[in-house]
């Protein structure tokens, strides 16, 4: 379906003729996100500079009967903002202001192009602190945060993006405008539609303005890293420091193969010869943090860690923690193809999943790094393959299939803070059972009877 | 679209490949931060070539 000429024109109507792109040149970057081996070509790209506009863009596709996708900055992991061929991509980049900061009520209210990291400096400047930051926060927008419902480096303490969205505005499919929220701590008034719409990958409405939740800047912090002989030292440590009652922000895990690129790759000073390494963060009352800071190298210690490096300064805490932000470069520059995956399993059985991984990795011969948030169970299993070898890729797609089974079987699920998207699409009938598939349907159906928003994504 | 560069021809397409589209470099990329287009960015080039 092509989207016409007349539509075009109606479009740079709306928008403005600059702001709509045509040319297969100015598309061919919105053809893709940050999802490995996926690609297609949209119709157009039009650059939404305000909620009447999208409500004009939601109209027209109505009566015109085009497809819509919305887009951020295009860092999606499961395919999401993935053009549905020859139709509109959305792009709300342009959309990037802060509206305000109150330091009342502690909220912040944003458009949603503004990028995640600008949230979190914005927060900083006041005293203040934003929690999610997401391994792409730098440029990841935070309507793409709320459409994926994405996590952190923090999640284990602090939660996930869905903890900090108080209200949103959202341009519904048939372009009402709604607003669902407000800075009310306590509101049950009507179902939470909030909820609804946070984690809904683009299919249910473009959120165009979000209300956040800001908390009080935690005075201080403490980093360390501790490396392991072997990976059960490292998963007994994590579960001693749960058990010692120590929620730290931060307890991140990388495996040998993800450590040796991350050293080669950034040379932060890591040791070569160890099988994991965790990366532990505490943070709050400077007389807490040193407390907890010392049980957990203790507890490291205590486990046979071989070494455990305490961040001296903040300069050092920004080293170390760099090596597990850039883990997921680190291991895509080793291979054409770097296929990442959150499967995620309750905390108890992480020891289990990892070694599961490694044995699937050696069972279908191929090279697989692990790494990921030990604290909250989320694993980033990531397979370094090449798309060009078909054989190769069938494999990967194998070793997957039993992955997500044994997620599955441990009770955890397919994706941790990525989303269903077109990755996932294939196993989450079988992951979420007929009546949760027959409720998502039918929800769908009620807001988007035409089928305009990112058609083809989450479920048919 | 041809490269112009030409000691790009030199090198295997596996170095092109090596682009993940992750989008990393927008932020500081000086031209997509001026336009906001993608096409003036590494990840809209690179694919280009
Ligand atoms: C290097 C790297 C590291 C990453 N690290 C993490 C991580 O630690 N944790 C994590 O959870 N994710 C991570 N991601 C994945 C990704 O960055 C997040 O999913 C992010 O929230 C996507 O934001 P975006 O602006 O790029 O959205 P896009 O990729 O453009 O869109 C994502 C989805 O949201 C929809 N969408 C976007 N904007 C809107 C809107 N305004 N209204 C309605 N729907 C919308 C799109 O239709 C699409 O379905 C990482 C990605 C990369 C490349
Ligand atoms: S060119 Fe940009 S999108 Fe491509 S890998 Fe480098 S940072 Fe990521």
């Amino acid at each position: 379906m092509s989207l016409g000429n007349d539509t075009l024109a109606k479009l740079r109507e709306i928008v403005g003729a600059d702001n709509v792109l045509t040319s297969k040149e100015d598309l061919i970057p919105y053809s893709f996100d940050g999802t490995a081996a996926l690609q297609q070509m949209p119709g157009a790209v039009a650059f939404a500079r305000s909620t009447e506009q999208i409500a004009a863009v939601l109209k027209l596709a109505n009566q015109n009967k085009f497809p819509v996708v919305t887009r951020g900055s295009g860092t999606g992991l499961s395919g999401g903002s993935l053009p549905v061929s020859e139709g509109l991509v959305l792009c709300l980049v342009k959309m990037d202001k802060i509206l305000e900061l109150d330091r009342a009520n502690l909220t912040m209210l944003v458009e949603a192009g503004v990028t995640t990291l600008t949230i979190s400096d914005a927060a900083t400047a006041a005293g203040l602190f934003y929690p999610p930051d997401p391994g792409s926060m730098k440029i990841s927008t935070i309507g793409g945060n709320v459409a994926e419902n994405s996590g952190g480096l923090r999640g284990l303490k602090y939660g996930i993006t869905r903890n900090y969205v108080m209200g949103l505005e959202v341009v519904l499919p048939d372009g009402e405008v709604c607003w669902m929220g407000n800075k009310c701590v306590k509101d049950v008034a009507g179902y939470s539609l909030r909820d609804l719409f946070i984690g809904s990958e683009g299919t249910l409405g473009v959120i165009t303005k979000v209300l956040l939740r800001l908390i009080p800047k935690p005075q201080a912090k403490k980093t360390m890293v501790a490396t392991y002989a072997a990976m059960d030292q490292a998963a007994q440590t994590v579960s001693d420091i749960i058990a010692a009652q120590i929620i730290p922000c931060t307890l991140e895990f990388l495996d040998r193969t993800t450590i040796r690129c991350v050293e080669d790759f950034a040379k932060v000073g890591l040791p070569l010869d160890c099988e994991a390494l965790l990366l532990m963060e505490t943070d709050g009352h400077p007389a807490a943090v040193a407390e907890e800071a010392a049980k957990m190298e203790e507890l490291a210690r205590k486990n046979g860690a071989k070494e455990v490096r305490v961040a001296q300064d903040e300069a050092e805490a920004t080293k170390l923690a760099t090596a597990r932000r850039s883990a997921f470069s680190a291991l895509a520059r080793v291979a054409p193809t770097t296929i990442l995956e959150d499967a995620t399993v309750p905390r108890s059985e992480l020891a289990r999943m990892i070694r599961f991984v490694d044995t699937v990795g050696k069972k279908y011969n191929l090279k697989v790094g692990t790494f990921g948030h030990m604290g909250d169970g989320n694993l980033h299993p990531t397979f370094l393959t090449d798309e060009r070898n078909k054989e190769e890729m069938h494999r990967v797609e194998e070793a997957f299939k039993e992955i997500f089974d044994e997620a599955i079987r441990l009770g955890g699920t397919i994706t941790g803070e990525h989303g269903i998207g077109l990755a996932k699409k294939g196993i989450l009938p079988k992951f979420a059972g007929d009546a949760q598939m027959r409720v998502l349907r039918e929800l769908r159906r009620a807001l988007d009877p035409n089928g305009i928003l990112n058609p083809g994504k989450m479920f048919d | 679209m041809t490269p112009r560069l030409s000691h790009l021809k030199d090198l295997d397409y596996s170095v092109v490949q090596q682009c993940m589209h992750c989008g990393l470099c927008l932020p500081t990329c000086p031209t997509y931060d001026a336009t906001k287009l993608e096409r003036n960015s590494p990840r809209g080039f690179v694919p280009r070539i």
